[in-house]
């Protein structure tokens, strides 16, 4: 059982995430992938001694996550969860989420668009949100409610599967497609997400009609090379 | 094809073509990228040596004016030039991130290791003194 923790200037809240891990949750292995910060965030982790990796360039957050499903591929972790630095994910649902995997899930994304209780984003990205998960359930026939969500928690398989092939930016809509065109499943599960704390999302309001289209096409892509995709994973 | 453009395309191309092989032997650019350039100066000393070539080309596209048709090849062979450097990129930064993931995995084993050394000094230190 590994946390993966990737971070990108998260000074100011990655401390109380730190903090919370070991106090209540000391169960969990977690590693912190500092993605070249340019804040303190690395004298921050060194000074909290914690497991991490510290990257020697900035490879954005899909490069990052990914080295942590390396790490956990490499050291025999079944189960991989991944948790954003920013303190938007609550580690309270990690439990049931490893329950799912357990259950048979080959992958479980924590979506706050179930009960709609807490930050529930702008008006504008949930939009965008409920249009991906649209044009994901066209294609694919699977209904993933909140696929932006970056809180997931994975099983061995899909852990080789990222550790192989994972898009490196806005990568959360697009990997649904490639867990799905390999056979696995995924399932949700209701979170509630908090406001983050520091530190910027990674889409500003110009970027997004960027990502949009960027993460539409890279979908319509994913779903088109389903041979490709399975080759590459089954090698 | 006016005689004096002829002549001057030839010797452009020519020059063109020495200073391609020239920065390949001094390393300056690798044989692979550069390859699209050399093939494109070729064509294109062909077409000045045999500018019949290009006025088949334009009959064959249905391309009235031959100048237009030496714009069309031209253009043709830079989409196929940056393309190839797309790829190249692609290929470059893919590897970037695989080394840079593997410096990270290095770097931590590497502080792991000194922490061990320092751990074991002690020890070993005493060790001698009895």
């Amino acid at each position: 059982m590994l946390l993966i923790i990737p971070a990108y200037n998260e000074e100011s809240s990655l401390p109380f995430l730190i903090d919370k891990l070991n106090e209540g949750f000391d169960q969990y292995d977690f590693l912190i992938v500092n993605d070249n910060s340019t804040d303190n965030t690395i004298q921050i982790i060194q000074n909290k001694d914690v497991r991490y990796l510290d990257l020697p360039i900035n490879l954005g957050i899909g490069g990052a996550v990914q080295t942590g499903y390396i790490y956990a591929l490499r050291n025999g972790y079944d189960i991989a969860v991944q948790v954003d630095g920013d303190g938007q994910h609550n580690p309270e649902y990690i439990k049931d989420m490893i329950a799912m995997i357990k259950d048979g899930a080959d992958m479980v994304i924590g979506s706050r668009f179930i009960t709609k209780e807490g930050f529930q984003s702008s008006r504008m990205r949930r939009l965008g949100i409920h249009y991906l998960s649209f044009i994901i359930k066209l294609l694919t026939g699977v209904r993933v409610t909140d696929p932006t969500s970056g809180f997931r928690a994975c099983n061995r398989k899909v852990i080789r599967l990222f550790s192989s092939n994972y898009p490196i930016d806005y990568p959360e809509p697009e990997t649904i497609i490639t867990v799905l065109k390999n056979r696995c499943s995924i399932k949700e599960t209701a979170v509630v997400m908090n406001e983050r704390m520091g530190g910027k999302s990674s889409i500003d309001f110009f970027k997004s009609i960027y990502y949009m289209i960027k993460v539409s096409l890279a979908i319509f892509i994913a779903s088109a090379s389903t041979k490709r995709r399975g080759r590459r994973f089954a090698g | 094809m006016n005689i004096i453009l002829q002549i001057n395309l030839i010797v452009g191309t020519l020059l063109v073509l020495l200073f391609i092989v020239y920065m390949i032997k001094s390393n300056k650019v690798a044989l692979k990228y550069s390859l699209t350039w050399i093939l494109s100066a070729f064509f294109l000393l062909i077409i000045s040596i045999f500018p019949k070539i290009v006025t088949f080309f334009a009959d064959l596209l249905g391309i009235v004016s031959i100048t237009n048709a030496i714009y069309f090849i031209a253009i043709a062979f830079l989409y196929i030039i940056l393309f190839n450097l797309t790829i190249a990129i692609t290929v470059g930064s893919e590897r970037d991130r695989k080394i840079a993931q593997e410096i990270a995995f290095l770097r931590s084993e590497i502080e792991q290791l000194k922490a061990k050394q320092q751990q074991d000094q002690p020890k070993e230190d005493s060790k001698k003194a009895d």
